[in-house]
Order: C-alpha cells, then sequence, then structure tokens
C-alpha cells in the first residue's frame, strides 16, 4: 500500500514537472523584444465596426491595432498627421480640406481615398457613440479627387482635427462598411490584422503584422495580443510574471499595487474633469443652487488637495475648472479661486439666506465610488448641506441625469477638446445640461470662440472658462489621471487628454 | 434499472426548465434600461426606441419568453445583446475553461482525499490528528485567498506556472495541464478537505463492521480488505458528497477563474450580469443547469451501480 501510494506521488510530480517544462516559454514576458507585446483591457471590445467601436476607453488598444486613424495625437493631446497629411479649414470654419496620404490600402485589398473617407465619416455620424456624437455638426463629405476630400460642416466645429484623431476618425475598408460581419471581423488599414485562429472572442485577441503596411517602422512589435482581464489581482500577477507587458489602469487599486509592486506607472490627464456636477443652476429642484454664493459655497467646501490624495490615491490634479491643464482654455490663474475654507463658504450660504443648510437628493453611486460619495458626503455636510441618496442601477445612472432627475451629483465627464466640452456641457441642447441652463455670456463667448482661431479662439476660451468658474456652473475636484502600468522592459509615452495611448506609443526600453 | 433512468432524465428535464423560467422572468424585474446601456449617455429617444424595438423589447414579456424557450428548443440560444456575437459560440468557447478546471478539481480531490480518508482511517494516530486539523484550516480558507497565495507564490515568484490564461487542450496539452494546475489546487482544497473527513468517517465505520473482522480472520490480504471491500462500502457516501462538491466547484470556479484570469463561464457570468446582457446570462445558466443535472444522474446511476438498493428508491 505504502509503496504503492509513494509510486503514485512520484508520477504526479514527474507529471507536473514535465508540464511546468512546457510553461516556462509560455510565461516569458517581451522583457527588451520586439517578438511579441501582450497587453490587457478591463472590457472585452464590444464592436469593431465603425461608429459602433467604443470611444477612447480602455477598449481601444484592440481597436488601434486593425485600424489606421486619419490623425494621430502628440504627447500633448495635439493633432498631427497620419492618413491625413494636412487640414485646414476655410475662413467660415464650416469646410475642412484634407490631403490624404496616396499609398494606403485596406487589408482586403481595398484603396485609402477620398471616397473611403466620404464613405466612414458619413456612416460613423449616424452612430450614437462617441465617434457619431463628435461628428454632429458634418452635413457631408465632398470628394475632391482620389486624396482630397472636404467635410462640410453645418456649423463651425473647431474640435472635428481632434474627433478625427478620436474614435470619429478610424478607417475601414469601404467594401466592408455596414455589413454586420464587420462587428467581429475587422478589415481595416492598421499596422496588425487580427488573427482569429489565435483568439478568443470575448477573451484574447492576438494580432500579427500587416505585411504591406505604410508605417511598419512606428510599431517594433511584430506580433501584439490584447487580452480581457478585469481582475486587479490577476493583472498585477500577470504583469509581475512578465505575461502581460502594459495596461491601461482605470483604479486607483491597482496603481497602488502596481507601485508596491515596483513596476513602471506613467501617470498622466486622461481628459476626464471629476467632481461635483451642479446640474440645477436654475432651481428647478432645489431653489438653493440657483443662487451663485451658495455655488460658490458648495466650492469653498471642496477640500480637492485631501481629495486627490485620499480618495484618488494621487492620481489627479486638483482643479476648479472644467477645461484640463492641457486645454487652451485653461488658465492656471484661476486655480486660487476657490480654495478650501469652510468658514467663506459658511458665509456665503448665510448671505445667501441658507445659514441652516439645505437638503438635496443625488444617486447613490456608493456601489462604485464609495470613497468618491463619502468625500462629497462630508463636504457637503460641512456646511450643512444634507443629501439623501436614491438607489439606481448603474444602467439607469447617466440617463438619469440627462432626463434631469437630480439637482447635482458626483460624476466624471471627459471631453477630448474644449468643443467637446462645450457640445457635451455648456449649450442648450448639450446633453449633460440637463436643465437647460442658458446664459447670454456664455453663448456669446462660445460663439465667438467657435468663429475664430489662434490666440483670439485661446482668448475667447479663457474667457469663457472665467465665467464658468465665478458663476460656479460646476464644483470640479480635479482633472482626472490615469496610470498606464507596464512591465519591465517596456517603455510608454502618454498622451495628455487620452485614456490610453496609442500602440506605437509602446515600446522596448531604450529603444 | 431503464424506469429509473427515464424518471431521473424527466425530472432533469423539468429541472432545467423551471431554472431557466425562474431566471427569464427575474431579468424582467430589474427595470434596467438595456437600449440605453448599449447605445451609449448621448443616444436620443428616438434612438433609443429604434434599438429596443430591434431587441425586440418592446412586445410583452409571455411573447418574449415564448420565442426565447422555442428558439433555445431548437439549440438557438440567440445573440449577446452587448457584442453582437451568438450565445452558443460564447458559451461554447468559454465551457472547456470552466469544465478543465472543475474536472481537474474534482479529480485532484477524488484521488486525494480517498487516499487521505483512506490512510487516515487506517492508521489513525498522529497522522489522523494532523489530517483533521489541516482540513479544518483547508475548510476555512477562502479559495480565492488559497489561489492568489498559490500564483504569487508559483507563478510570479518562481515562474514555474503561467499567472494567467487558459490554453486549449488541443494547442499544446502540457500547457493546458499548466494553465490549469494552480487554479484546480486553490478550487480543489475545500473540497478535499470535506471529503477526506466524510471518507475517513464512513472507512471507520465499515472497518468496524463484522464482516471485515470475519474477512480478516479468514486471512485475506490487507490491500484486498481494505480495497474490494472496506472501501466499495464506504464509497458510496464519499461519492454523495463528491457529487455536492462537484456542484460547489462550478460556483468557487468563478471567483477562481477571476484570480487566474481565465475567460470561463464564471468570468462570462459575472460580466454578462453586469452588463445587463440578458441573452448571455440565461445561456449560461441554462448551460450550468445542464451540467449540473447531467452530474447528479451519473452520480444516481453510479450510486445504483454501488447500491442496488437505491434504484427501487
Amino acid at each position: 500500500m505504502r509503496r504503492s501510494l509513494v509510486a503514485a506521488t512520484a508520477a504526479s510530480v514527474l507529471l507536473l514537472t514535465a508540464a511546468c517544462g512546457g510553461s516556462s516559454d509560455g510565461a516569458s514576458g517581451s522583457g527588451g523584444s520586439t517578438d511579441s507585446l501582450t497587453l490587457a483591457a478591463i472590457t472585452p471590445p464590444t464592436s469593431f465596426a465603425v461608429g459602433e467601436m467604443a470611444g477612447s476607453g480602455p477598449e481601444d488598444h484592440y481597436y488601434q491595432a486593425v485600424y489606421d486613424k486619419l490623425l494621430n495625437l502628440d504627447a500633448d493631446g495635439q493633432p498631427v498627421p497620419n492618413l491625413v497629411t494636412e487640414w485646414s479649414y476655410d475662413e467660415t470654419g464650416t469646410r475642412l480640406s484634407l490631403t490624404l496620404r496616396d499609398d494606403v490600402t485596406f487589408t482586403d485589398g481595398a484603396t485609402f481615398d477620398a471616397e473611403a473617407v466620404k464613405a466612414n465619416l458619413e456612416l460613423a455620424k449616424t452612430k450614437t457613440g462617441e465617434a457619431g456624437s463628435a461628428l454632429r455638426a458634418v452635413e457631408s463629405v465632398e470628394v475632391v479627387d482620389a486624396t482630397h476630400a472636404d467635410v462640410v460642416l453645418s456649423r463651425p466645429d473647431p474640435s472635428l482635427p481632434q474627433a478625427l484623431a478620436r474614435s470619429s476618425g478610424y478607417m475601414a475598408s469601404p467594401d466592408a462598411l455596414g455589413s454586420a460581419d464587420l462587428e467581429t471581423n475587422p478589415v481595416g488599414s492598421g499596422p496588425y490584422v487580427l488573427d482569429q485562429d489565435a483568439s478568443t472572442p470575448g477573451s484574447t485577441y492576438a494580432f500579427t503584422r500587416n505585411e504591406d503596411y505604410w508605417n511598419a517602422e512606428a510599431f517594433p512589435y511584430d506580433s501584439v495580443e490584447v487580452r480581457f482581464l478585469d481582475d486587479t489581482t490577476a493583472t498585477l500577477n500577470g504583469l509581475r510574471s512578465g505575461e502581460i507587458d502594459g495596461i491601461a489602469a482605470t483604479t486607483s487599486d491597482l496603481v497602488a499595487g502596481a507601485e508596491q509592486a515596483d513596476l513602471t506607472v506613467t501617470t498622466y490627464t486622461n481628459g476626464g474633469i471629476e467632481g461635483l456636477y451642479l446640474w440645477d443652476r436654475a432651481g428647478a429642484l432645489v431653489p438653493a443652487l440657483a443662487d451663485v454664493r451658495v455655488r460658490q459655497a458648495i466650492n469653498h467646501a471642496m477640500d480637492r488637495e485631501t481629495i486627490v490624495d485620499v480618495v484618488k490615491g494621487g492620481l489627479g490634479q486638483p482643479t476648479v475648472q472644467m477645461f484640463g491643464p492641457s486645454s487652451p482654455a485653461y488658465d492656471e490663474s484661476l486655480e486660487g479661486t476657490y480654495d478650501f475654507d469652510v468658514e467663506k463658504a459658511e458665509e456665503l450660504m448665510a448671505e445667501a439666506g441658507y445659514a441652516d443648510g439645505f437638503t438635496m437628493s443625488m444617486p447613490d453611486a456608493s456601489p462604485v465610488f464609495p470613497d468618491e460619495q463619502a468625500a462629497l458626503t462630508e463636504a457637503l455636510a460641512s456646511i450643512d448641506i444634507t443629501v439623501t441618496y436614491e438607489p439606481i442601477t448603474g444602467d439607469q445612472f447617466v440617463g438619469s441625469i440627462i432626463g434631469g432627475q437630480w439637482p447635482a451629483n458626483y460624476f466624471n465627464l471627459t471631453a477630448g477638446s474644449p468643443f467637446e466640452m462645450i457640445g457635451l456641457a455648456l449649450t442648450q441642447q448639450s446633453p449633460f445640461n440637463p436643465f437647460k441652463t442658458s446664459d447670454p455670456t456664455v453663448d456669446e463667448l462660445i460663439g465667438r470662440a467657435g468663429s475664430s482661431t489662434g490666440d483670439e479662439q485661446a482668448a475667447a476660451l479663457q474667457e469663457l472658462n472665467a465665467y464658468l468658474v465665478e458663476q460656479a456652473w460646476f464644483a470640479p475636484w480635479d482633472a482626472a489621471e490615469a496610470g498606464y502600468v507596464t512591465a519591465e522592459g517596456i517603455e510608454v509615452e502618454p498622451v495628455q487628454g487620452l485614456s490610453v495611448p496609442p500602440l506605437a506609443n509602446l515600446a522596448p526600453s531604450g529603444s | 434499472m431503464l424506469p429509473f433512468l427515464l424518471r431521473r432524465i424527466g425530472a432533469g428535464i423539468a429541472l432545467v426548465w423551471v431554472a431557466a423560467t425562474l431566471v427569464f422572468f427575474l431579468t424582467t424585474l430589474t427595470g434596467s434600461d438595456p437600449a440605453r446601456r448599449i447605445l451609449g449617455p448621448q443616444a436620443g429617444p428616438a434612438e433609443i426606441a429604434a434599438k429596443t424595438q430591434e431587441l425586440g423589447l418592446d412586445r410583452p414579456v409571455l411573447e418574449r419568453y415564448w420565442d426565447w424557450l422555442t428558439g433555445a428548443l431548437q439549440g438557438d440560444l440567440g445573440e449577446s445583446w452587448f457584442t453582437n456575437q451568438p450565445v452558443g459560440t460564447l458559451v461554447a468557447d468559454a465551457l472547456p475553461v470552466s469544465l478543465s478546471l472543475v474536472l481537474a478539481a474534482t479529480v485532484l480531490t477524488a484521488v486525494v482525499s480517498i487516499v487521505l480518508g483512506v490512510v487516515a482511517a487506517v492508521r489513525g494516530g498522529w497522522l489522523d490528528s494532523l489530517l483533521q486539523g489541516v482540513s479544518i484550516v483547508a475548510f476555512a480558507v477562502p479559495n480565492f485567498l488559497i489561489g492568489m497565495v498559490l500564483a504569487l507564490v508559483f507563478a510570479v515568484e518562481l515562474g514555474i506556472f503561467p499567472a494567467l490564461g487558459y490554453t486549449p487542450f488541443a494547442e499544446d496539452p502540457g500547457m493546458w495541464l499548466a494553465s490549469i494546475t494552480l487554479p484546480a489546487i486553490a478550487l480543489a482544497i475545500g473540497a478535499i478537505a470535506t471529503v477526506a473527513t466524510q471518507t475517513r468517517g464512513s472507512m471507520i465505520d465499515v472497518l468496524q463492521q463484522d464482516y471485515v473482522r470475519t474477512l480478516r480472520s479468514r486471512g485475506l490480504p490487507t490491500r484486498s480488505v481494505l480495497l474490494k471491500h472496506a472501501l466499495r462500502n464506504a464509497a458510496p457516501a464519499s461519492l454523495t458528497v463528491l457529487s455536492l462538491q462537484f456542484i460547489a466547484l462550478i460556483s468557487g470556479a468563478v471567483v477562481i477563474e477571476k484570480v487566474f484570469g481565465l475567460n470561463g463561464l464564471g468570468e462570462r457570468a459575472t460580466a454578462a450580469a453586469g452588463q445587463g446582457d440578458v441573452p448571455l446570462v440565461l445561456g449560461i445558466v441554462v448551460l450550468a443547469v445542464v451540467v449540473v443535472v447531467a452530474v447528479n444522474l451519473l452520480l444516481d446511476l453510479a450510486l445504483g451501480w454501488l447500491n442496488p438498493k437505491v434504484r427501487l428508491a
């Protein structure tokens, strides 16, 4: 009996050792070599179809591999040439002329030309995601010749080049557009092609080099794998064992864990502005919010430095502005406007006739953002504003805000450019202006910024920004930051204002 | 045997139907808005209405239920609302991952716990006390914690096993075994503790029976007494516990799959439930219930084979 036990144990040990022998090859990371790059993303791709790809979020790595964008972004988040080599507006700002590369083909053999641009943009603008919304001002695309196209706008939209460097600018083969197959089987002109046989839908996506790619030297890796991983522990283990080379960290847990494990964390602003959004400036639900002194008091009650340090784990730049530090609308000198000062806040509340505070209801964000909600509750309680939190499911959250259900709530709105932020939150048509607040000064400044260029435009945007801060339309906490975690041997150059760095910005260390 | 089998299969089919129906109606009670969720915050009311119609959510619940049921009976579980892929494919991709993990954990549990249980029962003494002490600890420590420690030690520090991911058997059998070894051990430890304790108990009971003493007095070799007679009579109790553990392992796999980044059914189920992807949730529920029913059926057959009295029950 005992002998057979020993034999069985020995056999299992041998079996395991044999198995491990196989595993050591697979577990080796890329560390410095350019053979392969394995990235992780916290969501699987929803669709590879034009206009349906989720915005510039965690899914972006899947799309970056197979599609080229019309424009790229440099490290400061400014548009630079890619498929489009030159671009310019006419004097009315309603016609954007594009000059295209003439040496690009899609992987199905179709040629990239002005017709392809027209087909892609005109399809994307009919869709509802980020790609479509950013093209709302596009009326049509006119083909001038094979390498020239004009985008005709219904109103001036200075943010269009930004949009073309984000999800609106992805170009799929015109022959594949509109087919249901494109949702799962991308046909682009990007640096890599999806290897369906080596991929498992919803789990791992393997990409191999597009042999005919026009800009291959910008992409050092011969193959790229992007795998869906939504568990912090698994992700950290993968990074430490070298099975994962990089991930855009969206949680402070992952960043903290990565720092503890001595992994490299590169931080950058991701375009989000996080804080308390004061929607009900007209006082429809909570009359007190119509008083600018109350809104200013709320701003003074926020201890932004501590919130960023404690709640966000240092990931964020404290700000009172709705435009991030890399935006032309940003004005450093505004940062002192609302220092943390509860006494001042109480005075303002008393002046407004709310010395005893008031009560308002907000959606309960604690299941997802417990620390943020606790910080918010504490700040408002310090000036006797009592919040009653009402339960809500995740999928109803945004809809309820747009529907005007809440006077204010914790939120994080991401915009690639000041004009996108304006479109999202500052006009009467904006989805995130649920009570349709209008102010002649705001409208005038938006109009001035939209119809001017260069310094004049920047001046108008800064004036708009200063006015919004003074009027306390919002009570932002910080320009949100993301951290890109990389394993040993990998370097990343982030793009300010973009949540996931482009694939071309990942390279072996020291290269 | 045949009426027994038919009765069990009939009950199994009824169970699958009841579970699927319950889940279907529960998902209609959540009051969530899938169209809004799919289209994003900036979609207008007209687009939401169009998507709602496309998903068929504007139709009466009973009509949707009937469509889903008739589709499912013909093997069509619909499409995922979020990734537009057939639910059948998504589930079929994930099934081998979970099944590999759970079967490996079950085999590990069966082998290790029976060996440990028999050894503890036969030898007694300090070995027995040790086994009981370790069992209590193994039973009490949550399996994800064991998984995290295993991953940290054997994958991250020592680099012997991969820390995450699954390699299909057909691609590389060695890598397949390596990819499920740590998760299977993490998953099995609690079950081993339970089944080993059960096996030890029933072995001790059986070894005290008169017929064992008779067999021994007739000079049968110890090995034959233990393995041929005692273990066979102690087995039904262990087998019942093992089958219950198998079902517990399926749910335990949800957490273990997360720790090891295995995109199995558990991972899919949590993601689908979080998104409100009803067709995918239903597909996974149906599959999970089918597996549980099948295992119970196999167990009934095994018990019937081991003990003819059961067939009459």
